[in-house]
């Protein structure tokens, strides 16, 4: 103890700690059209307004509660939309010809419906995972939750994934 | 080992040398390499904390001022205080190249906002925001009237000196007047506090304050406000801020004699000519209009 989340030397060291990962739990689980940037921001002035309340190893599940149900509070929510960018895109296969460039969009196109298509839950468990490379451990610490039931949902997103993009 | 043991034991990166090896030859790991290649297009945009900080101290101070302005009632402490927050807001404003569209009497203009949003202004009224900060700072400040048409997925805040409007992609229209705000939510949702009140407005919902009086109707039919065209309407609406807008949209001044100017009008009347509007707003109120020269109007009771 001893640390306050009132003095904002602690503020700014927990802002610098936790807001990237905030970020993007938030990007990927509600996608690009929800703001995510200002999501993190609110979170942090809700946390700032109760700094007397919220002690500073409590603070990180403060941040994921608050964030979570800023969503569900706005009526508007929109749908998660993924964007996936074109220039990385073919990077891994030859974009010799047309065909194969139609094939790749045609890909592409089918791992976005298939991961907007994923639960929150799965998806931001994956995506953080294969895409961030954060291990199962760390996901686990960020969402509270088991390293189990983080392997298990890593799992069955890939399962659906492949079913969706395969065809399998 | 089973395919799935396999697939489980990569997506732990546990496969052992000759597991992996093994593995390799599989359809199995060909089609997983290229999901894991096509998955880094969709890692998330790169996030600044640094950055993403400092906007987060703006805001704070922002918030800060504001219950400080609210919480002191000393009436001198007030006036230092809202001096405080004004030369503050100037001066933030001022460093941060800050745009102003302003219309004139009988005036209308059409914004576009950097994010393409649409903001139509109506007479006598301005709209200030900040060109460069837009992406950190979506915060537009309306005196008068404007009727907002946000682009989807935009959220940003509306800010007049009797309430805060915001919005979550929608159409709407705000009017700030002397004693008098009122907000039309048209489609989607906004959220408005003014004074002590809060409210969300979905589609067709009417916030008014009056004198600091609230109403509240759920029942807009219109699709868009009456301004946009050309005529002003009102529903039972004090007739001195009738008077105030046909003021603002023909120019001119308005002489009243002898009327209860707090008595309600429900009504309307055309921009474009100016006598036909004259008798719309005087003739439900048995009143008689004289029109001495273009810029000045006597408006009367009825014989007595």
């Amino acid at each position: 103890m001893g640390e306050n989340v009132c003095e904002e030397g602690v503020f700014n060291k927990l802002f610098n700690k936790l807001s990237r990962e905030l970020y993007q739990f938030l990007y990927y689980k509600y996608g690009a059209d929800n703001n995510p940037h200002d999501m993190v921001q609110d979170a942090f002035i809700k946390l700032w307004n109760n700094c007397k309340k919220v002690s500073p190893e409590k603070a990180k599940s403060f941040l994921y509660t608050v964030a979570s149900n800023q969503v569900l509070n706005e009526l508007s929510k929109k749908k998660t939309v993924l964007k996936y960018r074109q220039e990385n895109e073919l990077k891994s296969y030859t974009p010799e010809s047309p065909e194969y460039i139609m094939e790749g969009n045609e890909y592409m196109d089918k791992l976005q419906q298939a991961l907007e298509s994923l639960t929150e839950a799965q998806r931001v468990a994956f995506l953080l995972n294969r895409v961030e490379g954060k291990k199962h451990q760390e996901i686990a610490d960020m969402l509270g939750i088991s390293r189990k039931a983080v392997e298990k949902r890593i799992y069955t997103a890939l399962a659906i994934l492949r079913e969706k993009v395969e065809g399998i | 080992m089973e395919k799935e043991e396999y697939i489980k034991k990569w997506i732990e990166g546990t496969l052992t040398q000759e597991e992996k090896v093994a593995f390799e030859k599989t359809e199995d790991y060909h089609a997983l390499e290229k999901l894991s290649n096509a998955l880094q297009a969709f890692k998330a945009p790169e996030y600044n904390p640094q950055q993403e900080l400092e906007k987060l101290h703006a805001n704070k101070k922002r918030a800060q001022g504001k219950t400080v302005h609210v919480n002191w009632f000393n009436s001198l402490m007030k006036i230092a205080a809202t001096l405080v927050v004004m030369a503050g807001v100037y001066f933030y404003f001022f460093y941060s190249a800050e745009v102003t569209i302003e219309t004139s009497f009988a005036d209308r203009k059409e914004v576009v906002l950097p994010d393409s949003s649409i903001v139509i202004l109506n007479a006598l009224s301005s709209i200030s925001y900040s060109q460069g900060n837009w992406e950190q700072d979506r915060e537009v400040e309306l005196h008068g009237e404007g009727f907002f048409k946000v682009k989807k997925g935009s959220r940003f805040s509306v800010e007049t000196s009797s309430g805060t409007v915001t919005v979550l992609g929608t159409q709407f229209n705000v009017k700030d007047r002397e004693n008098f705000f009122e907000v039309v939510c048209f489609e989607g949702l906004v959220q408005v506090s003014a004074s002590d009140h809060e409210a969300k407005l979905s589609q067709k919902h009417m916030f008014r304050l009056v004198d600091g009086q609230l109403f509240q109707e759920a029942n807009i039919l219109a699709a868009s406000p009456a301004w946009i065209g050309n005529e002003s309407a009102f529903e039972s609406v004090p007739f001195i801020q009738v008077v105030d807008e046909f003021e603002r949209q023909y120019g001119v001044t308005v002489v009243t004699e002898g009327i209860a100017l707090g008595q309600t009008f429900t009504g309307k009347f055309t921009h474009g000519d100016l006598t036909l509007a004259l008798k719309s707003i005087a003739y439900p109120l048995n009143l008689e209009y004289e029109i001495l020269d273009n810029q000045k109007i006597i408006l009367k009771s009825n014989g007595e």
